[in-house]
Formats: C-alpha cells, sequence, structure tokens
C-alpha cells in the first residue's frame, strides 16, 4: 500500500512502511472521520442551539477569534510542536507531530495513499476533548463579560476551525497568515509545500528568517524550528537582517 | 497514550458533560441537553476504542 508515482526518498518510504504497520489493523480512516465528525457536529449543535437574537456586532466574534486561534496555532507550532520539552506531555505532542507527522508527510510527497494514512493526519478523539476543555474558559469569560452569544460563537468558532485546518485544507495557508505578518520581507513564493508556506525554505537574502542550524540538530529538525521562529526585529527593533546574512556569508 | 492520562482525561470530560447536561437543563435546552448526555458518553467510548501507534514495529518484538 504506497502510491505508485511518488518522489519521496526510501528514509521516507521506510518510515512510512513502519509507521503503517505500528497502527492497529483494524484502523478504518472513514471511521475515524465518523468518530471525530460526530463529537465535534454533536458539540456544534449544542452550541448554536444556545444563540438567541445575535446581534450584528456579535457575529465579529468569528473573526477575531480565527485570527487569534491562527496566532494561537502559529505560537503553538513554534514552542511546542517543533521544539523538543522536556515536559512529558509536551514531548509527547512534538513527537507526534514533528517526528511522526513530518517524516510521514514530507515537501517530497504530501500525499496519502489511502484512507489508513488518516490516523497521521486527522486529531484522535482526544484531542477533540483537549480542544473543548480550552475552549470552555475563555467562553465562559467571554459569556460574562460580553454577551451569552458571544461566549457561544467563541467556542463555535475554536470547535470549527480545526476541521478546516486539519479536514478541508490540511497544510493550508492559513499556518502562514502569522508568520507573513510578522516577516512582510519574507518572500515565500515558493511550492505549495510545508516548508515553503512557513518561509523556512526561503532564499531571499533579506529574510530574517534565515540563520545557522544549531548543534546536535539535523538539517530537516532545524528547518522546521527555524520555521517558526519570530523574526528578530519584533523583539529586537534595531535588528537589521541585510546586516546579519551580510555576517552569517562573513563567517 | 498512557492508561492513566487516559483515565483521568475521560473522568473529568465526564463530569464537564454532567455539568454541561444540568446546565442546559437548567436553561430548559431539552435536545441540547440530551446532545451533551451524548456527547459525554460518546467522547469516551471514542477514545477508548480509537487505536493507539505502537511505539516499536510489532514485527520488530517478535
Amino acid at each position: 500500500m504506497e502510491l505508485a508515482m511518488t518522489p519521496m526518498t526510501e528514509r521516507q518510504r521506510k518510515y512510512r512502511e513502519n509507521y503503517r504497520e505500528r497502527v492497529a489493523g483494524w484502523y478504518n480512516g472513514w471511521l475515524h472521520i465518523l468518530l471525530i465528525y460526530t463529537i465535534g457536529f454533536t458539540a456544534l449543535y449544542v452550541y448554536i442551539a444556545n444563540l438567541h437574537d445575535v446581534r450584528w456586532w456579535e457575529f465579529l466574534a468569528i473573526p477575531v477569534v480565527c485570527m487569534f486561534a491562527n496566532f494561537f496555532e502559529w505560537a503553538v507550532h513554534r514552542y511546542v510542536m517543533h521544539r523538543p520539552s522536556n515536559i512529558p506531555m509536551l514531548r509527547a505532542i512534538y513527537s507526534r507531530h514533528t517526528m511522526m507527522h513530518h517524516q510521514f508527510f514530507t515537501e517530497q510527497e504530501m500525499r496519502f495513499a489511502d484512507h489508513h494514512d488518516w490516523r497521521v493526519t486527522f486529531f484522535p478523539p482526544f484531542a477533540l476533548v483537549v480542544f473543548t476543555f480550552m475552549s470552555i474558559p475563555p467562553a465562559i469569560v467571554a459569556g460574562w463579560l460580553i454577551s451569552p452569544n458571544v461566549g457561544w460563537l467563541l467556542i463555535s468558532t475554536t470547535r470549527a476551525i480545526p476541521f478546516y485546518w486539519c479536514s478541508a485544507t490540511p497544510h493550508c495557508g492559513w499556518l502562514c497568515l502569522p508568520a507573513r505578518l510578522l516577516s512582510p520581507r519574507c518572500s515565500c513564493a515558493g511550492r505549495r509545500s510545508w516548508s515553503s508556506q512557513v518561509c523556512c525554505s526561503c532564499s531571499s537574502p533579506n529574510c530574517s528568517r534565515r540563520s545557522r542550524p544549531v548543534c546536535g540538530t539535523d538539517a530537516r529538525e532545524w528547518r522546521l524550528q527555524a520555521a517558526f521562529s519570530p523574526p528578530r526585529s519584533v523583539f529586537w527593533p534595531g535588528f537589521r537582517p541585510e546586516r546579519s546574512a551580510d555576517r552569517m556569508r562573513e563567517t | 497514550m498512557p492508561f492513566r492520562v487516559k483515565f483521568l482525561l475521560s473522568l473529568a470530560w465526564l463530569m464537564t458533560a454532567a455539568g454541561g447536561y444540568a446546565f442546559m437543563v437548567h436553561l430548559g435546552q431539552t435536545g441540547p441537553s440530551y446532545a451533551v448526555a451524548f456527547l459525554g458518553v460518546f467522547a469516551v467510548f471514542a477514545m477508548w476504542v480509537f487505536p493507539e501507534v505502537a511505539k516499536k514495529n510489532p514485527a520488530s518484538l517478535k
């Protein structure tokens, strides 16, 4: 069970084969979808059923939450998913995302062979439970401080976003939005792949994301980490990426 | 996911669902209250039946 025509490397091919053998044999991607969509749509029904007489400004919660969720997603990738941690829970997230997901899918080959490969992309049911736990406190606060409708819209939006990110358009360009906002000089033109979308393979000398690999990390891991490094100019107003690039060339 | 973590997560989820059910009943929302009760049980069921990815290749353990 592998793609017939594929440019993937031997390493990726072996990893995909090994991963498939580690997944329980009865796993079915369609059943996976059924489980998570049942949870998701039931929750959405509960949230939406509680909306009453929504005023126009209350709908503004949706784009605002989408924007915050984008930055949250970016930060989670930057500080948790692409950075090994000593905290077991964070390490497990890193392991599942960087060590599994990004070895299974690379910029050479991002396609599924069949529905059994969905195990490595779609959220497992426990993730939806965790996301709901994470969404409840801000929804309660927004419901008290602003209006109940805003609270319900907030939690509805946070529930709907994972569907969009991980179901409709995996590795979509939305993830690049915070990176583009923080690093407008970085030109990310290139193939629609994970690395090019998040600017890590940017070849522009003006890109403030360029830096040298850290000792002890292989090139691929460094590139994934570098992809989520905030540009230094954000935290260091006097930073000039051009000078940094010159310095890099000198050394 | 370790058994202990999954067990605690399930417990917390069931308690949250019970609270949500009581809240929906308090609001007079009949349909959503049943939905919350269903969600509480179904999500726990889904978490426990969902296959984990083994750390080692089963073939290599033989």
